[in-house]
């Protein structure tokens, strides 16, 4: 039980920390890009393992009616991914949102399933799923790399009072969760990537993919 | 295009500098606080401001200082509603389109997200054009409403001179002594019989009709006072001392009617007593550009027997008013008395707006 709890912790953690937050996705409809070159699955440098599936291919596998709320669930992310990602056997799953920005790709992170069986009840209701954004680039020999927002970079703008943008900190932590619409919020990842601030895609939170078959 | 007399006025009243300042400073505060969300403004709210205040600037200037005075204040108000629309729809649409980029051109490590989204924008255009119009309008009213007052005061004034001067100047006794000139004249067949009639008529004709008006050229006012020396020589025979100089760069520069003739009236009235042989009257006119200066100097003689008459007093009270009413903050007025002598000295200055005025 405690493994199984630690692992849930460790898991959400590893999307939690450092890594900027949004209660809004950070698209917008008309930049949605689909790069199916992302499909299939890849392991990280950490034993990482990543199996990407197509959003739209797992609703037509799926052969159960569909109500009202799955049609709307399909249109809206008919051109997404389907993320699982494991490591070291505990397991979390995203729904990733493909979108461009200046002919860079990115992709918003939407969590929707981790280990929570056995988690208190009380717990389970007091977390929300937010957004986080991360920079997908391709790599020579295949490989990806995925890159997420960290919450520094952002944080120094707001100290150097450099920026205005609606966000909230939250818990006693402070953690900086941004509360702009997905227009805002799209805006404000174009002058980033068009800004010339220093080290702005450094962070905790990334990954060098490569795919699976080529590695075994 | 000749300017209309209320243009005129609000030229004289409206301090460009004096409005606009405190409108966009006070603008500038009341946007501050409505980006920074009512928090502390941080150093991109100020940048962001000033850059927002500059595109609503432009719509709210062009309305107030085009807008307004050609359209609404001629009364085309389709043309003037047309103009409003247009006026506004554009500006919106420039801040919409160029703002933003123009701010993360000059700024580019300074991120203006979370400020005004379209609705905010069009809601803050129509605010302020509709509330500086309001403003706008409200201060011209609040100044023609003043000018109104003062025409009134004016006119009364106006009035209560041509009452005056019919009475003091033009009174029966002068009517009097001047038709037994005239009938010594004619009795003694003197050749200026004739002269004498027609000054008399000249000078009758002025106060009655001509005077009737609030300006006049200068010349003819020149007129007057030669034409009223004149006469006066034929009542006082031995009165030779008298200088009459001018020096006018503008003959047609326009004065307010019967100003200066009631101050002539008066030096003679205490002159034309002395038969000692060394009354004088000394008049000097200078006109250069808009400053126009009238100095008058006679003698006086200390006589008990002669009592102060009840309307020595007012006359130049009169005056003095006068100019208040119709040269304010634009004139000097001094007198200047020794024993034997008494001198008035008048100044306008800034005349120009007198003379658009009317």
């Amino acid at each position: 039980m405690k493994t199984k709890n630690l692992s849930i912790v460790l898991c959400f953690l590893l999307f939690n920390s450092c890594v900027l937050k949004s209660l809004h996705p950070f698209y917008i409809a008309s930049a949605i890009y689909y790069e199916a070159s992302f499909i299939g699955t890849w392991v990280d440098s950490k034993d990482g393992k990543w199996e990407v599936a197509s959003l739209k291919e797992e609703f037509e596998k799926d052969k159960e009616p569909k109500t009202e709320d799955d049609k709307k669930i399909y249109e809206q992310y008919k051109d997404g991914y389907f993320i699982k990602y494991t490591e070291n056997q505990k397991e979390a799953s995203f729904i990733g949102v493909p979108f461009k920005i200046n002919n860079e790709l990115f992709i918003n992170f939407n969590m929707v399933d981790y280990n929570s069986q056995d988690l208190n009840s009380l717990a389970k209701s007091n977390i929300i799923e937010t957004h986080t954004v991360a920079k997908l680039d391709t790599l020579t020999n295949g490989r990806m790399s995925l890159k997420w927002l960290d919450e520094d970079r952002l944080g120094e703008l707001f100290d150097k009072k450099q920026i205005q943008l609606k966000h909230e900190k939250v818990g006693i932590n402070e953690t900086l969760v941004l509360t702009g619409s997905s227009i805002e919020l799209y805006k404000f990842l174009k002058k980033y990537l068009e800004s010339d601030i220093k080290d702005k895609w450094k962070t905790d939170k990334k990954f060098t993919l490569t795919r699976a078959n080529e590695t075994h | 295009m000749k300017r209309t007399n209320k243009e005129a006025i609000h030229k004289k009243i409206h301090r460009p500098l004096c409005f606009n300042g405190m409108v966009w400073l006070f603008s500038y505060v009341i946007l501050l606080f409505a980006f920074s969300k009512g928090k502390s403004p941080i150093k991109i709210d100020f940048i962001y401001t000033i850059g927002f205040l500059v595109t609503v600037a432009l719509p709210v200037l062009i309305n107030l200082y085009i807008l307004i005075p050609k359209l609404l204040k001629r009364e085309k108000y389709v043309y003037y509603a047309l103009g409003f629309v247009v006026n506004l729809i554009l500006f919106t649409k420039l801040n919409q389109w160029f703002l933003e980029p123009i701010l993360d051109w000059w700024f580019p490590n300074y991120f203006f997200i979370s400020y005004t989204n379209v609705l905010g924008i069009n809601t803050i255009f129509i605010i302020f054009l509709i509330a500086t119009t309001l403003l706008k309008l409200s201060e011209d009213w609040f100044y023609f409403n003043k000018e109104e007052n003062r025409r009134l005061k004016l006119d009364n004034q106006h009035i209560q001179m041509q009452l005056t001067s019919l009475r003091s100047q033009i009174n029966p006794h002068f009517l009097f002594n001047s038709l037994n000139v005239i009938y010594a004249l004619a009795l003694e067949k003197k050749e200026e019989t004739k002269d004498a009639i027609v000054q008399l008529s000249d000078i009758l004709r002025y106060v009655i009709y001509d005077s009737n008006t609030l300006a006049i050229p200068l010349k003819d006012e020149i007129t007057l006072l030669k034409n009223y020396i004149d006469f006066h020589k034929f009542r006082s025979h031995n009165f030779k001392n008298i200088r009459f100089t001018t020096a006018i760069e503008n003959e047609n520069y326009s004065l307010y009617p019967m100003l200066l003739l009631p101050l002539v009236e008066n030096s003679f009235k205490h002159s034309t007593s002395d038969d000692s042989g060394n009354a004088f009257i000394t008049i000097n006119i200078l006109q250069k550009e808009n400053t126009f200066v009238f100095s008058i100097k006679n003698n006086t003689i200390k006589n008990e027997d002669i009592l102060p008459n009840e309307h020595s007093g007012i006359g130049l009270e009169n005056i003095k008013n006068n100019l208040e009413l119709v040269y304010p903050n634009t004139h000097t007025f001094k007198v200047e008395e020794t024993e034997d002598t008494f001198a008035v000295n008048v100044t306008l200055t800034d005349t120009k707006s007198f003379s658009n005025e009317h």
